[in-house]
């Protein structure tokens, strides 16, 4: 569940990193970002990334974590690379998607791992 | 690069790619094996764990090498320094040597 | 070279990813398999059952050993993990007086597979199962075995060099970072391919491509050793400290309870799983029991050997704590062995490193890509042109179909047949072979539409096969939730279903119409 939302993370941090490069905007979310939305959207997708990792973390522990971690990234950004060549449009709706799935997967986990404990 | 900007007669273009290899893969070996060597006299930890350095840099030490062969001006320079750098390693091995001798 | 850092650059990873290509993605190919050795093997050996707990394979282990070789020398064990269905067992005999010592390694009637539940004897069909494919990643075949390490090893030393040069030809590696044009002309979308396999799974491929190197680092820079050490010898006590070997008392006693002393072993590791364990002298009161902590219980690969009293079941002895140098050594070969990874991050390594081949199979068909253009002919290709693209059609497509091919030959070799694991490694090398001969007799486009589908058909049927031989089907597997095979045969039909894909694109491929004489490396408008 929670490696389900590190995935998330990833593909949507990578996602706002996207938006924020003038040249996937129009084919993204059909208009030019300005110089502020661009450094939000820069500051989103490094926020997604890092927690992405702390997810990782929280699932496997530091060592194992950063490897899955390092392998989650790579394997959302090929899926965004991807889906962006066939789908813009799609591709940014799923990050928003992603990012509102997200904390709730994590919700969730911490809520069963509560009960468990 | 590759095949269009070619003004050298052919035979020349050859023999350059053919030093270039010989030194990329002949002295790069050569130069990554006397670095493993020479990091494992004389980096200041336990033996084993200067061996272990030294051997896990070489292979870095290897494709910097096989880089800096082909991208060099000319193919001889590659020869010069490479052979000036091997021989300064094997001195300081040689040296490393004559102060302690192996386990 | 004549011309910018840039483009000398760009001349040697060209040259370099070409001359070494073939080999790189058949090494990927097979690598990348071997991520699912267990399972591979475990498909091979429809014999064999299903996994179980390491403690009672153990306790089987050590009845059937007791009852087989009692005044062995030394017993050694391999325990199951979760993913294999056998315990291998293996022992030396003790030495009669006045006889050389035996060499006990590699002789059949020193050895024996155990079913992991039963403890029964199991004798699966002659077969090199997921091992040969592990092996011959780094090792090749049909070449002596330090000779194929070499030439694995000089690809891989390419492949770092390539990798490198790549990294500072391609200028734009940021900017370009989540671009893929597929519906651009034909040179502009197979590099946006080959950039886009190759930058987004960049740690993969560097990390892949210099902990392989580190895994043969012995045989490939022994130098760092030989500066250190008189003797070799010396060098791996100091690495691999190991117990020395005593000599039988003469003194019966019984073996202590192999479980309850593995039960110690892992409570020692803090929950972690006993591999392999050694007894030497079992019966004996001077017997030693040696467990060797499973190589994927942490990123090091090797998890350290206990000793013990193998009559009193005490502890003795722990293999010291590495060193930082040491300890990265391990890890290194950690990762690229992958044997940590759960069942998540174990598809997380096969993805990225299909990733890998798919770099390397764009590379190589860039060149062709990009050469076929500029040919002063483009209908009569100078020989060096056709070889390449033959090659990359027979390899592409060869390698995936040869591999299909063995486990083909795996289901119908008859299995009293002799010769036969060596056979099922021939029907690889046919196979490719055979694939790169087609490649040879027909035009271009056809060549790849048939060889892209047969390799498909080879894959794709498998389960198939599997189901008109044996009594292994995807039913039977549900039915007894065996996920592991069915995610075997459902892997088979989804990679099948990719090959079939790129043989569909193959035959919808229209050669772009000729592109504009512009420098081509430039970049196209974005």
């Amino acid at each position: 569940m929670i490696l389900t939302a590190a995935f998330l993370l990833a593909y949507a941090g990578f996602a706002a990193l996207c938006v924020s490069m003038t040249k996937h905007q129009v084919e993204t979310v059909g208009r030019r970002l300005d110089v502020r939305e661009q450094s939000l959207a820069k500051a989103g997708g490094a926020a997604g990334l890092a927690a992405a990792f702390a997810c990782a973390v929280v699932a496997e522990g530091w060592r194992f974590g950063s490897v899955l971690w390092s392998g989650v990234i790579m394997l959302a950004a090929l899926a965004l690379a991807l889906l962006l060549a066939y789908r813009p449009r799609t591709a940014a709706r799923a990050a928003a998607v992603s990012a509102y799935f997200a904390p709730l997967l994590i919700a969730a986990w911490a809520l069963v791992t509560f009960i468990r404990a | 690069m590759s095949g269009r900007a070619v003004r050298a007669p052919a035979w020349r273009r050859g023999a350059d790619v053919a030093a270039r290899t010989v030194a990329a893969i002949g002295l790069g070996y050569l130069l990554a094996a006397l670095a493993a060597a020479a990091l494992a006299r004389w980096l200041p930890v336990p033996r084993l764990e200067a061996t272990m350095t030294g051997s896990l840099i070489s292979f870095a030490v290897f494709a910097a090498v096989a880089m800096w062969a082909f991208a060099a001006r000319e193919a001889w320079r590659v020869w010069a320094y490479g052979c000036l750098v091997a021989s300064g390693l094997a001195v300081l091995i040689w040296l490393s040597l004559l102060m302690e001798p192996r386990l | 070279m004549k011309g910018s850092f840039r483009q000398s650059m760009a001349w040697l990873h060209t040259w370099s990813g070409l001359v070494f290509g073939w080999v790189l993605f058949a090494m990927f190919m097979t690598g990348t398999a071997s991520y699912f050795r267990p399972e591979i093997t475990r498909w091979m050996e429809p014999e064999t059952g299903r996994p179980a707990s390491y403690a009672q394979a153990a306790q089987g282990a050590v009845a059937y050993l007791t009852k087989t070789a009692p005044d062995a020398k030394s017993w050694s064990i391999t325990l199951p993990d979760e993913r294999q269905a056998t315990a291998r067992l293996f022992w030396r005999p003790a030495p009669t007086p006045g006889e050389e010592a035996p060499r006990g390694r590699g002789r059949s009637e020193n050895r024996a597979i155990l079913d992991a539940a039963t403890g029964q004897p199991v004798s699966p069909r002659d077969t090199r199962g997921g091992e040969f494919f592990y092996r011959v990643h780094f090792q090749m075949h049909y070449l002596p075995v330090l000779q194929g390490r070499w030439v694995a090893g000089l690809c891989a030393m390419f492949m770092l060099v390539a990798i490198a040069s790549g990294v500072v030809t391609h200028k734009r590696i940021f900017k370009d970072f989540f671009t893929f044009r597929p519906r651009k002309a034909a040179q502009r979308s197979w590099l946006d391919a080959h950039n886009l396999t190759a930058v987004l799974a960049l740690p993969f491929h560097l990390m892949i491509t210099y902990t392989g190197l580190v895994t043969l680092m012995g045989l490939y820079m022994p130098w760092g050793v030989a500066a250190n050490y008189k003797a070799p010898e010396t060098y791996f006590e100091a690495m691999f400290p190991r117990a020395e070997e005593v000599e039988r008392s003469g003194v019966a006693a019984p073996l202590a309870d192999l479980p309850k002393v593995l039960a110690t072993a892992s409570a020692h590791w803090g929950g972690g799983r006993p591999w392999i364990v050694n007894v030497s002298n079992p019966g004996d009161a001077s017997a030693v029991i040696e467990v060797t902590r499973h190589s994927g219980d942490q990123l090091a690969y090797s998890g350290g050997t206990l000793t013990f009293n193998g009559v009193t079941g005490q502890l003795m002895t722990a293999s010291p704590q590495p060193g930082p140098a040491v300890l990265t050594n391990r890890v290194m070969y950690g990762l690229h062995m992958g044997r940590f990874a759960d069942p998540i991050l174990r598809w997380v390594y096969f993805l990225c490193s299909l990733a890998g081949c798919a770099m390397v199979a764009t590379g190589l068909v860039l060149w062709t890509v990009k050469r076929r253009s500029q040919l002063p002919d483009p209908e009569r290709p100078h020989f060096g042109f056709r070889l390449v693209e033959r090659l990359n059609i027979g390899t592409i497509a060869g390698v995936p179909a040869g591999m299909a091919a063995m486990l083909w030959a795996n289901r119908l070799l008859p299995v009293g047949m002799a010769g036969r694991a060596e056979w099922e490694v021939h029907a690889f090398f046919i196979a490719w072979g055979a694939m790169i001969a087609w490649a040879c007799a027909r035009p271009t486009r056809r060549a790849w539409v048939e060889t892209l589908s047969a390799s498909a058909f080879l894959v794709a049927a498998l389960p198939l096969v599997s189901a008109a031989t044996t009594s292994r089907n995807l039913v039977s597997h549900l039915m007894t939730s065996d996920w592991a095979m069915v995610a075997f045969d459902l892997t088979l039909l989804a990679l099948g279903g990719a090959l079939a894909f790129c043989a569909l694109k193959a035959g919808a491929y229209r050669t772009a119409p000729k592109p504009r004489r512009r420098n081509r490396t430039e970049e196209a408008p974005a």
